[in-house]
């Protein structure tokens, strides 16, 4: 805002240091006080010669204490950037500023939204355009600079020139060189606007040439965008509060809203696998939700989910206003590999970009499940000389023409410790199997697998060692045994035996445990152990079933460990223990026991735009460079990268510091990642990318309660039709720095000129 | 003596670390004479009084060529000296002439110390051609009068006065001067060693009294380098050593008008001087000693030439 006379300054609290002025006289009056004294003898010259001087002493000295105190007075008017608007027939005369327009377009995928022939994103470049060319014709000393919300850091234009020339460039950038569809097309990003006008900020520190500034946003000013109230998590990182921070640099900020009013939205928002794999030969089933943003039910539209070159189309009931509905399609892979998933809308909508999901699906041969085998089949209680691996193993992998989708290794605890690290994270399961004892190392191993996600399964036999397990798996709750071991219990000679009873009914698995399916289950040995309570308060452990006994001891139990699973069963699949191998139930449980321990994968690969993919590559066996193929365009390529800490060698492309734009991650669709295998052949892994979920809200804010909201003065909402209107009005500050430092200058030389005349002269 | 060993007893800033009165005249006056090509060791009376050896720097018409038929070595005729100079060395002890005497800025020789060097080499100079040499010293009244006398002893005298003077009190020149030149009965020399911080119109008026009384005068005038030069350059408050009045001031503003200022005086100094008659010799404590005595000398020879036309 101009102050007096039209004068303002870009740093008001500088202007403080004119108070500087004060220093001449200070050090004048210091300078008096200091002196040294000296008897003379010849006084009556000394005071004629004062007598006669006097006059033009003080005459001297005053004005250079005036072109002294003029110098401090000038140097803080310098730092505080001084400014002057010319009004009247100062304007006349100095004619028009230079002003720098700062245009920020939304290139979100919500404006491709459209309500007419052409999307909020057209008509915002025809905007954007338009301002350019009545600029161009106004013939003012303007600049332009011109970021998009999908990567302001990267200005298209950075304070160019208006001209002629530019015009012609920039028409061409925006539209196209033949006026055709090969210009700026909306990205798949999310608009972060707090980012982008932080990255304004930043454009302004950098450039600091111009004193004016205009800020215009072009965008459809949606809730999401630009919300009023973020709560106070959001804190410095909101829109509202990196608009304030812009402020004191700008002369205005201008939403430029291109909206439309109609908001009906259809879009797939979420597509999940409801198996945690995809296996070969078995149904996977995806879950596809539909939401309706718009303000009335939407009835009539149609899922297509097209992979592995088949296509299975359901038709919606109506999706209710501000709701969803869900839609369930199964679809069988035959092929075992990476396959593109793609779910499609059929709605006519406004906005076509959310109605396309991908998914990247890695189709496996079956659940990898290890069984490490601690049971000795010589010893008395085995199933017929086999161990309880063997019954385990035909459980899970039942023979027979339908596939169980598990893919079994069995090793003896010897070779389970001499496993490297890397096949003991492959599994998407392990069973320890009345197991005597594993080694420190292999125990430290193994909590790191689950805590990964991996799952864990674990019988108790004979052969536990209760040492062990109580020292080193169960450590006082923080290891990943659930229960403490006090002793076998039960009866060894098979007379008495205890039936099993649920007790978390809640629990996915308790369910096995209903009197009705375990009919005839009974249990003669079992380990006594107990859990601690604090595991069952904070939520980590869960008691599924106990043993219908006076000591009502634990025999199922459950632990989350990191994203992992832990099941717990305190007695062991034998004959001498129970009769559970002979119950059909039991093969059941066992199936869901490990579907519910195992390792979900297959949501992996699958993330929104602007994403990063991390992934750790084996260069014993892999080579260094990789190569990332993006839906459109050249493949980049990248070495592997060693971690100085950790020394572990992983590749890494997208997030905030990727510096390549086709690694950014930026558009919707399927990323593959290739490795070429030192020993030959090639390994391809597959991402797909999705838009932003929030991108379908074309809710709009209401553009008053916005600027009231935001509380920033210089802040307006205008529409398309009045930008540019506001071309002409502007900034119109000059900053005063050349005028103010001739002007110093020019003092200080007098200073210097008048100080050494006057010395010369009494000399 | 190489010439340059004697001439550096000129040099005031050397002089001054010899702290004996007698010795500093005797350095001087050695220096002095070694320097010159004329000794002035020998009277203008003719009455023979002994030969003594010749030494360079005596006049060849001197020398006894009948000794030197005889003994083959020169030998200089010497005659009792007429003695018919009577000279009286006023030195100012006023106040003002302690001015560089004492304090940290101090830069070469106090005026006081160079006035009286002055003073005692030229008193050892004067005894030494056997003429009588008094001394008086003043401020505000004579301090200390010690009438002429050609007498060695007095000369002794004279040294151990000049080092224990210390400059105290205003000047006065007035009342001083009227009645000394009273005192001083025989017409001879007046020498006086003064900065003349004092009104010009009396000091003329009191010169005009000693040249009423006949007698011959040289005038001088000692200023501190300080005083010539003003070298002043921070802030100074100057207190007066005989008034009491303060000047709190920035030397470099005034330096230029204060030179006027002490210009104007010495012209006017001179001026009065040379309406006299008297010889005027400006002198600053930097200025080489010969000065003084050259301009002694000056004067004794036209003196002399003076009574032998008469």
């Amino acid at each position: 805002m101009p102050g007096l006379f039209g004068l303002s300054a870009a740093n008001p609290l500088l202007l403080l240091g004119a108070l500087s002025v004060a220093s001449p006289i200070i050090i004048h009056l210091l300078a008096r006080r200091r002196y040294r004294t000296i008897y003379w003898a010849a006084m009556d010259f000394l005071l004629d010669a004062q007598k006669r001087n006097r006059r033009r002493v003080q005459l001297e000295h005053l004005i250079l204490l005036l072109l002294r105190c003029l110098i401090m007075i000038l140097i803080a008017l310098l730092l505080a950037r001084l400014m002057f608007t010319p009004t009247g027939l100062a304007a006349l005369a100095l004619g028009t500023a230079e002003v720098e327009r700062i245009v920020v377009l939304d290139d979100s995928p919500s404006m491709s939204a459209r309500q007419g022939p052409r999307s909020a994103f057209d008509q915002a470049k025809a905007r954007a355009i338009e301002l350019v060319d009545s600029l161009i014709a106004q013939r003012g000393n303007n600049k332009l600079t011109l970021m998009l919300t999908s990567n302001p850091g990267r200005p298209l234009f950075s304070g160019e020139i208006l001209n002629e020339e530019f015009g012609q460039r920039f028409r061409e950038a925006l539209e196209g060189a033949g006026g055709a569809d090969d210009g700026l097309q909306p990205s798949d990003r999310y608009a972060q606007w707090a980012a982008a006008l932080e990255q304004v900020r930043r454009h302004i520190d950098e450039q600091d040439v111009s004193p004016n500034r205009a800020v215009y946003l072009l965008t459809d000013l949606r809730e999401h965008d630009f919300p009023i109230d973020e709560g106070e998590e959001s804190g410095e990182d909101s829109v509202k509060a990196a608009m304030a921070a812009l402020e004191p640099h700008v002369d205005s900020i201008l939403i430029v809203d291109f909206g439309e009013q109609d908001t009906t939205n259809l879009a797939i928002t979420d597509v999940q696998v409801l198996e945690k794999s995809i296996v070969r030969d078995r149904p996977t089933n995806f879950s596809v939700t539909v939401s309706n943003f718009g303000p009335t039910d939407a009835t009539g539209a149609t899922v297509r989910l097209v992979a592995a070159g088949a296509m299975i189309t359901r038709e919606l009931d109506a999706v209710p206003a501000g709701g969803e509905q869900v839609v369930n399609i199964p679809m069988t892979f035959v092929q075992t590999g990476h396959e593109e998933v793609v779910v499609e809308l059929e709605f006519p909508d406004m906005m076509p970009a959310d109605n396309t999901h991908h998914l990247a699906a890695r189709v496996v041969r079956g659940v990898r499940i290890l069984m490490v085998d601690g049971g000795d089949p010589d010893l008395p209680g085995a199933v017929s000389g086999r161990s309880e691996v063997e019954f385990l193993r035909h459980a899970v992998d039942p023979a027979g023409r339908q596939r169980s989708g598990h893919v079994i290794r069995v090793v003896s605890v010897d070779e389970f410790e001499s496993l490297s690290r890397r096949d003991l994270q492959r599994p998407d399961v392990i069973y320890l199997a009345n197991v005597y004892q594993l080694s420190e190392s292999r125990v430290r191993e193994l909590e790191e697998y689950v805590e990964a996600g991996g799952g864990l399964l674990i019988y108790l036999g004979d052969k536990a060692r209760r040492d062990f397990y109580n020292d080193m798996m169960h450590r006082d709750g923080e290891g990943l045994l659930p229960v403490r071991l006090i002793d076998i219990e039960g009866d060894p000679r098979r007379e008495t035996g205890y039936s099993a009873v649920p007790v978390s009914t809640g629990h996915q698995l308790a369910t096995i445990f209903s009197p009705e399916i375990m009919l005839g289950a009974r249990l003669f040995l079992w380990w006594h152990t107990e859990i601690p309570e604090d595991l069952i308060d904070g939520g980590q452990a869960t008691l599924i079933s106990r043993v219908d006994h006076p000591q009502r001891s634990p025999l199922m139990v459950s632990r989350n460990f990191g994203l992992g699973r832990v099941l717990v069963t305190t007695t062991g699949p034998r004959p001498n223990w129970n009769n559970l191998i002979n119950l059909p139930v039991t093969v059941v449980a066992l199936q869901r026991a490990t579907e519910w321990v195992t390792r979900s994968d297959a949501g992996r690969g699958t993330m929104l735009v602007g994403s990063r993919i991390v992934e750790e590559i084996d260069l014993a066996r892999f080579e260094p460079r990789v190569r990332l193929r993006p839906p459109a365009g050249d493949d980049v390529q990248r070495l592997v990268t060693t971690d100085d800490e950790t020394g572990l060698t992983h590749i890494m492309f997208g997030g905030a510091e990727e510096a390549d734009e086709r690694a950014r991650l930026s558009a919707a669709g399927f990323y593959r990642l290739r490795l070429s295998e030192r020993e030959g052949g090639e390994v391809e892994w597959l991402y797909a990318t999705n838009v932003d979920p929030r991108e379908s809200d074309l809710t709009r804010v209401d553009a008053g309660e916005l600027v009231r909201g935001y509380g920033v003065e210089k802040l307006g909402v205008i529409t398309g039709d009045q930008v540019a209107e506001a071309a002409g009005t502007g900034g119109g500050r000059r900053e005063l720095s050349r005028t103010l430092l001739t002007l110093l200058v020019m003092v200080l030389a007098a200073e210097l000129l008048l100080g050494w005349w006057f010395g010369r002269r009494r000399s | 003596m190489p010439k340059i060993a004697g001439q550096q007893f000129l040099d005031p800033s050397i002089i001054e670390k010899i702290k004996r009165m007698d010795v500093r005249a005797r350095a001087v006056v050695d220096g002095f004479i070694t320097g010159m090509h004329k000794s002035p060791y020998h009277g203008f009376a003719v009455e023979f009084a002994t030969h003594r050896e010749y030494v360079p720097g005596d006049e060849i018409k001197h020398i006894d060529w009948k000794v030197w038929s005889k003994t083959d070595r020169l030998y200089i005729k010497e005659y009792e000296e007429e003695t018919n100079l009577k000279c009286t060395i006023i030195l100012d002890c006023s106040k003002s002439m302690d001015y560089g005497q004492t304090g940290r800025d101090r830069r070469g020789p106090g005026k006081f110390d160079y006035a009286a060097t002055i003073a005692a080499s030229l008193a050892y100079l004067l005894q030494s051609q056997a003429d009588q040499v008094g001394l008086v010293m003043f401020d505000t009244a004579i301090r200390k009068a010690l009438p002429a006398s050609s007498n060695p002893a007095h000369l002794k005298l004279i040294l151990h006065e000049l080092d224990q003077a210390k400059p105290d009190h205003k000047t006065d020149v007035g009342d001083v001067f009227h009645g000394l030149a009273e005192q001083i009965g025989k017409r001879g020399l007046v020498v006086l060693v003064s900065d003349l911080f004092v009104d010009t119109r009396t000091l003329q008026e009191t010169m005009r009294h000693f040249r009423h009384r006949k007698h011959e005068m040289v005038v001088f005038h000692v200023m501190h380098d300080d005083e010539v030069t003003f070298p002043f350059q921070d802030n100074v408050l100057f207190k007066g050593l005989e008034i009491d009045m303060e000047l709190l001031t920035e030397p470099r503003a005034l330096r230029r008008t204060y030179l006027e200022a002490v210009d104007r005086f010495k012209s006017q100094v001179r001026r009065a001087c040379s309406t006299s008659g008297i010889d005027y010799v400006p002198l600053s404590t930097t200025d080489s000693l010969d000065a003084a005595l050259s301009s002694y000398l000056a004067f004794r020879q036209r003196a002399i030439r003076g009574a032998r036309r008469r």
